[in-house]
């Protein structure tokens, strides 16, 4: 085997090691579990028909209900129907826990940035002047410095935490 | 809990129609510590002449800088798209506008940046670097906070459209009740729910002048926050309200 | 070849198992993802192709039908269709052919050395400007070690066919990285 073959081949194995992002393979896969999947074919028809049925009842219900409360109040204390939806506990919930969401989003997503103290969160994307810069690196010692026969495992510690652009730029300013 | 493991947990509840990332605020490039690490490598390492010493250093830091640059083009794209996904209302369009504009310039000075990278040695990569800290700091960051304020004021409209329509119907019922059983406790707390509406739509206009004013980020940043806590205060009020309603209501 | 535990969990995701399901994607979405981010580049893109791979295959998974060959053929398959289909959405009509100068692995790779994911980076700008087919080849049977018979069952053609892609791949691989002759016996630096 050449140099070039091996020196290719490692790089190429390199690659295996590139594991997705952990939090992002939670959330993807909870929310793909979560979502409904389509109908058997064959049995799509029936599911409708069947979800048809299910609807029409759950009105037929409400309503059914609605009578029955509407009848037994007094006309002294009676509500008309459209004050009902002040009265729905799971519409009012809903809403607040919305309002919560919305305030714990803002502290998660936008956070006030400075310029020492950024956190990082996205992926970074690299424009033609990197290949630039890629190409006038010097090749040979430091390349053979660091390519190895055996591919070279990576390993986790502290210095693999992604720093943000500041702290990079200000390290590199000194 | 970490920041990131709560965005995720964030954003799996909201399971939005799409699949979306967390809106990005500061870009990760990838780099870290150990590739930093190379500098002093090169430096210490005594096999390297001092010819040899500065090209590898040169390259390792021309490497480093121009990433590091062309990754804080990504947060100006990934806020291009944020803002321009943003649905506000017709007094902030200019100020959409103007905020698009501040942020192609800002991808010109990192064009223009990066253009100087090519012809510098290693005291310039320093100094292109010092210069684009200084002008984050200075320019960007605060533009990066005011757009985040711009697109959260707008995405908290709907949470207040959705009270006003709740606050209409509470006061239906609760006019209604007060007619035919009335009844103090449910009166002082509707009065509070309007109270805390009232001041939570108070700190929303001014989370909108300020916006608008050109003021801190950091102000209006604090009154958005203000507005979304006395907002939260008013629907304890409502449940309060729905509580007593509902107490009330014939068996 | 397919395991007798892999059947098993495909019988019951079929059935509509999600548990089962689940194990499936925890088995297959590390390299269906790396599939999806050395042809588009970048981390952003490759998350949401991939989620969107699963998430198709979840919700039809109850059509899935089982033909001795392992389910991850199903997802490359996907996968392969998602790409170009993501392609032929953007704007700028970009060809498969052609490479977006704005992306790179590099913040995918954060946990190798520097030079490293410079090499990694380069090689992959290098298999991004492969034909389609190429590109495949190289992934699936360089990078992923799949046998001869899935990666032809993945692609549709004869294990025949892809020797000769393989081949074809590595020669064109080689010269875009600096060999101009696709010689075997170049004996320079590559990277």
């Amino acid at each position: 085997m050449t140099i070039t073959k091996m020196k290719l081949s490692d790089i190429l194995k390199q690659f295996k090691y590139i594991e997705p992002d952990a939090e992002f393979s939670v959330r993807s896969r909870t929310e793909i579990l979560l979502s409904p999947q389509a109908a058997p074919r064959t049995w799509r028809s029936v599911f409708t028909v069947l979800h048809m049925v299910e609807t029409g009842a759950a009105v037929a219900l409400a309503g059914f209900f609605i009578f029955i409360l509407a009848g037994s109040f007094s006309p002294t204390r009676s509500i008309a129907p459209i004050q009902y939806a002040v009265i729905d506990p799971a519409g009012l919930h809903a809403e607040a826990q919305a309002i919560d969401m919305q305030i714990q989003l803002t502290d998660v997503e936008y956070p006030q940035v400075t310029s020492t103290a950024a956190t990082s969160t996205a992926s970074a994307a690299i424009s033609s002047a990197f290949a630039g810069a890629v190409a006038a690196q010097p090749t040979s010692s430091v390349s053979v410095s660091t390519l190895t026969a055996a591919p070279v495992v990576p390993t986790s510690t502290a210095s693999t935490t992604a720093l943000s652009v500041d702290q990079v730029l200000q390290q590199l300013s000194q | 809990m970490t920041v990131s493991a709560m965005a995720a947990i964030f954003a799996t509840i909201f399971c939005v129609a799409g699949f979306h990332a967390p809106v990005a605020h500061a870009a990760d490039c990838g780099i870290t510590a150990s590739d930093l690490d190379q500098i002093t490598a090169i430096q210490n390492d005594p096999s390297l002449d001092a010819s040899d010493e500065i090209k590898q250093e040169l390259a390792v830091r021309k490497q480093l800088v121009g990433v590091t640059i062309i990754c804080a083009q990504q947060e100006v794209q990934v806020l291009q798209t944020n803002l321009q996904n943003v649905s506000v209302e017709s007094d902030m369009r200019s100020l959409q506008s103007q905020m698009m504009g501040d942020l192609n310039e800002s991808d010109d000075f990192y064009n223009t940046e990066l253009t100087k990278l090519s012809v510098v040695g290693i005291a310039g990569t320093k100094a292109i670097a010092q210069e684009v800290l200084a002008w984050r700091a200075n320019t960007f960051i605060p533009l990066n906070e005011d757009i985040n304020d711009l697109v959260l004021w707008n995405q908290n409209q709907d949470l207040f459209n959705t009270a006003q329509t709740r606050m209409t119907q509470t006061q239906q019922a609760v006019s209604y009740l007060e007619g035919v059983a009335p009844d103090a406790d449910l009166q002082a707390a509707f009065n509070a729910a309007q109270s805390s509406f009232s001041t939570a739509q108070s700190e929303n206009a001014a989370a909108k002048a300020s916006l608008l004013g050109n003021l801190s980020p950091n102000q209006t940043y604090a009154l958005i926050k203000q507005s979304l806590a006395s907002l939260s205060d008013t629907y304890d009020n409502f449940s309060t309200v729905s509580a007593l309603i509902k107490k009330n209501l014939p068996q | 070849m397919i395991d007798g535990e892999e059947e098993q969990l495909i019988r019951s995701a079929v059935g509509g198992d999600s548990s089962a399901f689940g194990s499936l994607y925890d088995r297959y979405q590390p390299a269906i993802y790396r599939f999806i981010l050395v042809k588009v580049g970048s981390r952003e893109e490759a998350e949401d192709i991939t989620h969107h791979v699963f998430l198709s295959a979840w919700q039809k998974v109850g059509t899935y039908k089982h033909r001795g060959h392992p389910f991850s053929s199903w997802l490359y398959q996907i996968a392969r269709n998602m790409v170009i289909d993501h392609y032929r959405s953007r704007k700028d009509d970009v060809s498969l052919d052609k490479l977006d100068p704005e992306s790179s692995i590099i913040p995918a790779v954060a946990q190798f050395d520097l030079f490293t994911k410079m090499q990694l980076e380069k090689v992959r700008r290098a298999i991004a400007e492969l034909k389609t087919d190429h590109q495949d080849v190289i992934i699936l049977r360089f990078i992923e070690d799949l046998p001869l018979k899935e990666t032809a069952a993945i692609l549709k053609k004869s294990e025949g066919a892809i020797k000769l892609a393989q081949h074809r791949a590595i020669k064109e691989l080689k010269k875009k990285l600096g060999d101009p002759e696709g010689d075997d016996n170049y004996e320079n630096e590559i990277i």
